[in-house]
């Protein structure tokens, strides 16, 4: 991560002078990272694909403020991450006022909207349905225990990188991600009691 | 036994996101965020152009205020008129009846 950390620094430093190319060059080393957490957060393409474009926008116009104080990487996740978390409120007071669509059959009183299970494109086919499972139980935690669980069981980072994105400390990424493997199995608990009685 | 599948379920779906490969975004991606970045090009109208616009408009507002404010005096008719237009029209009445020929009756 230090030969990225420096790469970034320069490619930022560049930025703030308008330089394209390394706008460019940015994106590149840094897109698939963006679009993986966003879409560990929305679970859809097109949405991950709409945060990521606000991340790199946001990143374009703010280079300038950008003082280094944290490295590029640990901006961009925090960019991301704030991004995403703002989505799905706005999604949720959609949402909210959604009140006229009906969610059940009138006749019978069944569900007629579930909501579809999120593939991840990176994840082997055989391990695609336990994946979805996952993802659905992620998405029922607090805020912050789902970030620490995403930067550092799906993203990868350290306990000590994802405490810098959070503006926490390591002890608190450890505390979160301790609550969150506990509210995971209990949840996950609940799913395999109901896939037995359906 | 029972327990013991549920925890195997459950640490299996806790470990499928091991080994995940990241996803990319679509190829057109950045192609979109030049486009959002890029700024609105500005649209230049002559000075010449401007000057016709305004004074069309002007010219376009005397006209109707002069149409408008213009007196239109009613036109009068008279009964020897009328009786003119009927004759070289042959508008007689039906029964051609010797009363007074614009009296209601008669249409």
């Amino acid at each position: 991560m230090t030969n990225t950390t420096t790469l970034l620094a320069t490619l930022l430093t560049a930025i703030q002078q308008g330089d394209e190319g390394a706008f460019r060059e940015l994106y590149e080393q840094t897109k698939s990272r963006v679009f993986n957490t966003a879409l560990s957060y929305v679970h859809s393409r097109e949405d991950a694909e709409e945060i990521t474009q606000d991340v790199y926008i946001e990143v374009f116009r703010s280079a300038s403020g950008f003082r280094g104080e944290s490295a590029g990487l640990t901006w961009l996740y925090r960019l991301t991450v704030t991004k995403s978390l703002d989505f799905l409120k706005h999604k949720k007071r959609q949402k909210r006022f959604a009140f006229l669509t009906s969610l059940f059959d009138r006749d019978t009183g069944e569900v007629l909207h579930h909501p579809t299970d999120f593939f991840h494109p990176g994840i082997a086919l055989e391990q695609q349905e336990t994946a979805a499972t996952l993802f659905r139980a992620i998405d029922t935690l607090p805020d912050k225990q789902k970030t620490a669980y995403i930067l550092t069981r799906v993203e990868g980072l350290s306990n000590t990188e994802a405490a810098q994105v959070m503006a926490i400390t390591v002890g608190a990424v450890e505390s979160l991600l301790t609550r969150a493997t506990e509210n995971l199995k209990k949840q996950l608990a609940s799913f395999y009691k109901n896939r037995l009685n359906p | 036994m029972e327990p013991n599948e549920e925890e195997k379920w459950i640490n299996a779906v806790l470990g499928s996101a091991n080994g995940l490969q990241r996803a990319e975004p679509s190829p057109f991606l950045f192609a979109k965020i030049r486009h959002r970045l890029a700024p609105a090009r500005p649209v230049y109208v002559s000075t010449r152009a401007v000057w016709l616009a305004s004074v069309s408009f002007v010219v376009l507002i005397v006209v109707n205020w002069r149409v408008a404010m213009q007196p239109v005096a009613p036109v009068r008719t008279t009964d020897a008129g009328l009786t003119s237009i009927v004759s070289d029209m042959q508008l007689y009445p039906v029964n051609n009846q010797p009363y007074s020929l614009w009296s209601a009756q008669n249409y």
